[in-house]
């Protein structure tokens, strides 16, 4: 027995003392989400350049993973071990940004705000605690072939929501799984992206003004979900994961998604013959071609004992030819830099450009800490609709009676 | 017609197993082709060209090997601690008297049945207490005594006749003696069964390792497959690929000890 | 027993934060009494989620044990292949879950092989897909459970089969025993304890069933998978509840206790596993 005490004793002291590192320099923690093979090398390029400029800093990289990355960044919150640098994907900047465990950017982003996008889910309290870093957006993906199968002309791609509608009733035909739009079902935390798009488009609000009471059964709210629902009824009802794959695979005519589909069908060599147009409006000359905004950002822990540092690492990382690096190894976001746009990069891919078009019309969810409950309640109405439990009109009613609950309580 | 009898059950063993067994030879299967589109129907299935580059890519592109290894190391260390502290422990609920020895196990049996969910963050702080973070310590030391593996153990000793223990006591023996000597060997199936569920326990472990390590040297394969899936994508020929890897080498321990588990198991002879 | 540390620490921790208002990122929670075990019970997600766990436990478990044993019997005569069979059906258990479950949300989809081969055998399929439809979406996941388990549990019977006296059997074949009569007689009366460790070690698992869930539904459609553990889960880590989500995790721990305490009687084996 005291041999397997000795060997453990032995890995204690090892470890202990591997632990340590001795430098002098700043060592800032970065954790990020690029674990692909195809980017992560760009990544770790981009921090030795980082280091070369500043060779008094140096940055350890910790790769975070998508499914699991929240739990890690709240634990590490939790317990006071949160690294410098963070990114956080757009769904969860407003909800850390809300909990006062952030740095306050304002004063040193107020200068150069304008020179960049989406600052909104990063604002609480008026104060700013996200960077924006790169931009990504959802767009209608059309099978040309499913389309010109049925006898509808793929030169011209649904553009308001009664053509969707129609053509997608008309390639529906899942006795031969061929479907007409690709729906997200009940999938929590992804349900609301689909749905909200199509009721901003409509020229209508989840929130007032003043984030004080809750907008949600208003009547154009109510014709989005009404045609939402109509248009799950032809098509394949499935996770976004799902129906990306089904879309790959031909079997879908329509389906809202974002450059990662894109960048999986050009990866795959996929003989698909695709293309990829504007959010429909809800009529030709009404609402806007709404699309849900996602994106990466940067954000400093508002513990961190190297602020500057930490800040200067973000800049460093948002700075355009920095950025555009990362993107173009990731394959379709865009630098929150504004002039990115004139990149030729974006300006010739033809598919980039419907993307950087619908960034214009792109939005997010309000930033307010109660956002987790409020999507909740409104995936709920999208559910219970969708499932024939109430009527939309009666489902957008209870959710707004109880988000306003949700606001009043403190 | 005892012939016919054994065949038609025969073929209905191969038939349940290929029910059984359809979901991972699909995985197979599709490991070997190069693009994700292979996913699709039937048909097509059959028209892809194989090839075994993904698995070739798992190793090139991350260091799978070495992940294998830290899951092996981790697995193998945690699962000889349980059976060396849990026996301890086990043997101690079982023979010793203590005070609040009662409280005591009824607290290690409650911890069966917490979700782990709510201890991660008191655990984290603990093993950042103790500077463990991103180490092996971290990936073993909370692990090497499992509640179920106590209860097993006391459960089992608490059965076992005291008379050959109070015959090496006569003799002079130690207790470490009697416990390892004389009251384990007996133990053999109790042993086995802690083994087993603590080994897959472990190896399949996900969470803890996540949260509690950060660099790349020690990742466990679980946390790697993980990062296989990508924000709304998954890299299925080599998520595929990766996780064969990962089933084989335990696949190879149970084809290489399965008689001895199962045979272990019951060498000690349950005490009707 | 310095090592229960790693346990007892986060567990009277955890324990003392079911009785605060605790979130996560505030580091100064209040002390409420039992509020949080109030709210439990008037918190009409948690009571569905109680009930799914429920349905679950009782679903699975029984078809589980019955599987296993049934074709540990048939694995354990002698028939050509046997450790092949063997390691095939113990293969699941030990493949990555979540690849498993990754595997089976393809399986179960509209347009996946289950449906397909449903309509190759006439048999009606949801509308909206297995795991979309509020009535079969808890049933594939168990199904799945089912068919993830039943390979070690098939193994563990496996040796205890392998203890029972060979004598009996030729005894009882002396005294002409039929072979239900073997069976009922001799083989079952054996297994009795292993059986009780089995269904201890399966309720424990399934009523803290989680991974499959949070691949597969995230508690969906209209919460009809929603379980307790997910619940946990999602107000702890995703809401930041953690004093609310840590009451919630005692009980189900309270009633998992019962059960277990209650299957333990029920089998007339208050003291020992094994006895």
């Amino acid at each position: 027995m005291p041999r397997k005490f000795g060997t453990i004793l032995a890995i204690l002291i090892l470890f202990a003392g591997c632990s340590k590192t001795e430098s002098d320099k700043t060592v800032l923690q970065f954790w990020q989400f690029w674990t692909d093979p195809q980017v992560k090398p760009t990544v770790l390029r981009l921090i030795q350049k980082f280091e070369q400029e500043n060779p008094e800093i140096k940055v350890t990289v910790t790769d975070l993973t998508w499914t699991n990355g929240h739990e890690k960044i709240v634990v590490a919150f939790a317990s006071n071990s949160a690294p410098d640098v963070l990114e956080l994907g757009s769904d969860w900047a407003p909800e850390f940004s809300s909990q006062n465990v952030l740095m306050d950017l304002s004063p040193a982003v107020d200068s150069i705000k304008n020179r960049f996008r989406m600052w909104e889910p990063g604002i609480f309290d008026g104060k700013i605690f996200a960077f924006p870093w790169m931009l990504d957006t959802r767009v209608l993906f059309y099978n040309k072939d499913l389309m010109s199968q049925t006898g509808l002309d793929p030169k011209h791609p649904p553009q308001t929501w009664n053509e969707l509608l129609a053509y997608a009733k008309k390639i529906n035909q899942p006795e031969k799984q061929i479907y007409g739009f690709g729906a997200n079902a009940a999938e929590r935390h992804r349900l609301y992206k689909k749905f909200l798009p199509f009721l901003w488009g409509n020229g209508s609000k989840i929130l007032s003004e003043d984030n004080s009471s809750c907008l949600i059964n208003s009547k154009e709210a109510v014709e989005a979900l009404n045609f939402y629902i109509e248009l799950t009824k032809f098509g394949l009802l499935d996770t976004q994961r799902r129906l990306d794959e089904a879309f790959m695979q031909g079997k879908i005519g329509f389906v809202i998604s974002g450059g990662w589909l894109l960048k999986e069908i050009q990866k795959n060599n996929s003989p698909l013959n695709f293309g990829v147009v504007l959010m429909p409006k809800p009529d030709k000359n009404r609402g806007t071609p709404a699309s849900f905004a996602g994106g990466e950002f940067l954000v400093i822990n508002q513990k961190t004992k190297h602020p500057k540092e930490a800040l200067k690492l973000v800049r460093f990382l948002t700075r355009l030819d920095n950025c555009l690096e990362l993107c173009k190894a990731i394959g379709t976001p865009s630098p929150s830099d504004t002039s990115a746009i004139y990149d030729e990069y974006y300006q010739k891919d033809p598919y980039l450009k419907i993307f950087q078009e619908q960034l214009k019309y792109s939005f997010s969810p309000p930033a307010t800490p109660k956002w987790v409950y409020i999507e909740e309640k409104i995936e709920r109405a999208i559910e219970e609709a969708m499932y024939d439990r109430k009527t939309p009109q009666q489902a957008l009613n209870d959710a707004k009676v109880e988000i306003d609950q949700l606001l009043k309580s403190p | 017609m005892r012939k016919i009898g054994r065949i038609a059950l025969f073929v209905f063993l191969i038939l349940v197993l290929l029910g059984t067994l359809f979901p991972l030879i699909w995985m197979f299967y599709s490991s070997l082709f190069s693009h994700t589109i292979s996913l699709a129907s039937l048909a097509d299935i059959f028209k892809q060209k194989l090839t075994l580059k993904n698995y070739a890519e798992v190793f090139s592109q991350i260091p799978f090997g070495k992940f294998l290894f830290n899951s092996v190391f981790v697995a193998v260390v945690v699962t000889l601690g349980n059976l060396f502290f849990c026996s301890l422990v086990g043997y101690a609920f079982a023979r010793k008297r203590f005070p609040c020895k009662k409280s005591l196990f009824v607290s290690v049996v409650l911890v069966l049945m917490i979700p782990v969910h709510i201890l991660i963050i008191p655990l984290f702080i603990l093993i950042k207490f103790f500077g463990w973070y991103d180490t092996y310590l971290a990936l073993i030391a909370p692990w090497l005594v499992s509640p179920l593996g106590i209860f097993l153990m006391r459960q089992y000793i608490e059965v076992l006749p005291k008379d050959l223990e109070e015959a090496a006591r006569i003799d002079g023996a130690g207790e470490f003696k009697i416990l390892f000597r004389v009251v384990l060997p007996l133990c053999k199936p109790a042993l086995a069964v802690v083994a087993i569920q603590v080994f897959l326990a472990n190896w399949n472990s996900f969470l803890f390792p996540f949260i509690l390590t950060s660099s790349e040297n020690m990742r466990t394969v679980p946390v790697a497959l993980a990062l296989f899936q990508g924000y709304q994508t998954i890299d299925w020929p080599r998520l595929f690929a990766a996780s064969g890897l990962a089933t084989l080498p335990v696949l190879i321990l149970f084809l290489f000890f399965q008689r001895q588990i199962v045979a272990g198991l019951t060498t000690g002879a349950l005490k009707q | 027993m310095t090592l229960i540390l790693f346990w007892l620490f986060p567990l009277i921790y955890s324990l003392y934060l079911s009785f605060t208002d605790y979130t996560v990122l505030n580091p100064y929670p209040n002390f409420i009494g039992v509020q949080n075990y109030l709210n439990l019970f008037s918190d009409p997600d948690f009571l569905t989620a109680l009930k799914n766990t429920s349905l679950f436990v009782a679903g699975t478990i029984p078809f589980t044990t019955i599987i296993a044993l049934f074709l540990a019997l048939i694995v354990n005569q002698k028939i050509p292949l046997k450790d092949f069979f063997r390691a095939g059906f113990f293969l699941p258990s030990i493949t990555s879950m979540v690849v498993i479950a990754l595997i089976f949300t393809n399986l179960y989809s509209k347009d996946g092989y289950l449906t397909f081969l449903c309509h190759l055998l006439g048999i009606p399929t949801p509308e909206k897909g297995f795991l979309f439809s509020t009535s079969t979406a808890l049933p594939s996941i168990m199904l799945m459970d089912v068919w993830v388990s039943f390979g070690y549990y098939l193994i563990l019977y496996l040796a205890a089969l392998q203890a029972i006296p060979q004598e009996l059997y030729e005894a009882a074949e002396i005294s002409g025993a039929s072979f239900w009569q073997k069976f009922r007689y001799i083989t079952l009366p054996y297994l009795r304890p292993m059986t009780l460790l089995i269904v201890l070690l399966n309720t424990i698992r399934s009523f803290q069933i989680f991974i499959e869930i949070f691949v597969m539904t995230k508690g969906g459609p209209l919460n009809s998978t929603l379980t307790v553990v997910y619940s946990v889960y999602e107000n702890g880590l995703v809401r930041f509840q953690m004093g609310y989500a840590s009451a919630m995790a005692y009980v189900l721990f309270f009633i998992i206790m019962i059960f277990s305490l209650l299957q333990m009687k029920v089998f007339g084996l208050g003291k020992g596993v094994e006895e």
